[in-house]
């Protein structure tokens, strides 16, 4: 359970990178796209980690 | 119910849309690939958005229709796109995007203060680089790319 509450935390902060991106693009801001992209990809990896190791559990 | 029957659909009716939380996890981790995906797609359209973009090179004015302390609109790379080409005191020359970068109004020339004014929300620009000198833009104005061919004036791209 715990593990689903920290995968679900770690969702809402990629929904908020996505969010913060995508309105600082429409109003001309891209510097922060790729370190946004970098952190997403990570905390997808994180997510990835967990469930391999749910799934050998 | 028939004995048969239970044994081979064990699953009652009332569990047959339970969600374990693997499943669920597993729905979750897709979810946040998806949003991984979209926020390189994102990454990757922002640095195709900046930068110099060539177009179709048009003629703006001869050199000689434009005097010193004065502006001209034009539209590049389409006609509707409005652009506005400055000609400073001093002799140079410089050319922005007339969109304001804030709400999109149309900035003008201001000759005396040397900058580009958008009157709906007080913004002004630097008519020199294009820089924010004031109010609510977020971002300078995209330069317009200029050549002089014989003292004919051309747009030849964007930057932003």
């Amino acid at each position: 359970m715990a593990l689903l509450l920290f995968n679900l935390v770690l969702i809402l902060l990629q929904l908020w990178l996505f969010v913060s991106v995508l309105e600082g693009m429409l109003h001309g801001k891209t510097a922060m796209a790729l370190p946004a992209a970098l952190a997403s990809v990570g905390l997808c990896l994180v997510n990835v980690w967990m469930l391999r190791g749910l799934s050998r559990g | 119910m028939d004995k048969a029957l239970q044994d081979d659909f064990p699953i009652d009716w009332e569990q047959d849309g339970f969600v374990s939380r693997r499943e669920f996890f597993k729905f979750m981790t897709l979810a946040s690939g998806g949003l991984a995906i979209g926020s390189v797609g994102l990454a990757a359209w922002s640095s195709a958005l900046r930068g110099e973009r060539r177009f179709e090179p048009i003629r703006i004015a001869r050199l000689d229709e434009v005097p010193t302390g004065t502006a001209l609109g034009f539209g590049y790379p389409r006609p509707s796109d409005l652009c506005i080409l400055v000609h400073h005191k001093d002799g140079t020359l410089s050319a922005f995007s007339r969109r304001c970068t804030h709400l999109s109004c149309p900035v003008d020339y201001q000759a005396q203060t040397e900058r580009l004014f958008c009157p709906c929300h007080n913004g002004a620009f630097s008519s020199k680089d294009g820089s924010v000198l004031q109010g609510p833009p977020p971002a300078p104005l995209p330069r317009v790319l200029i050549e002089n061919r014989d003292g004919e004036l051309w747009a030849v791209g964007v930057v932003h």
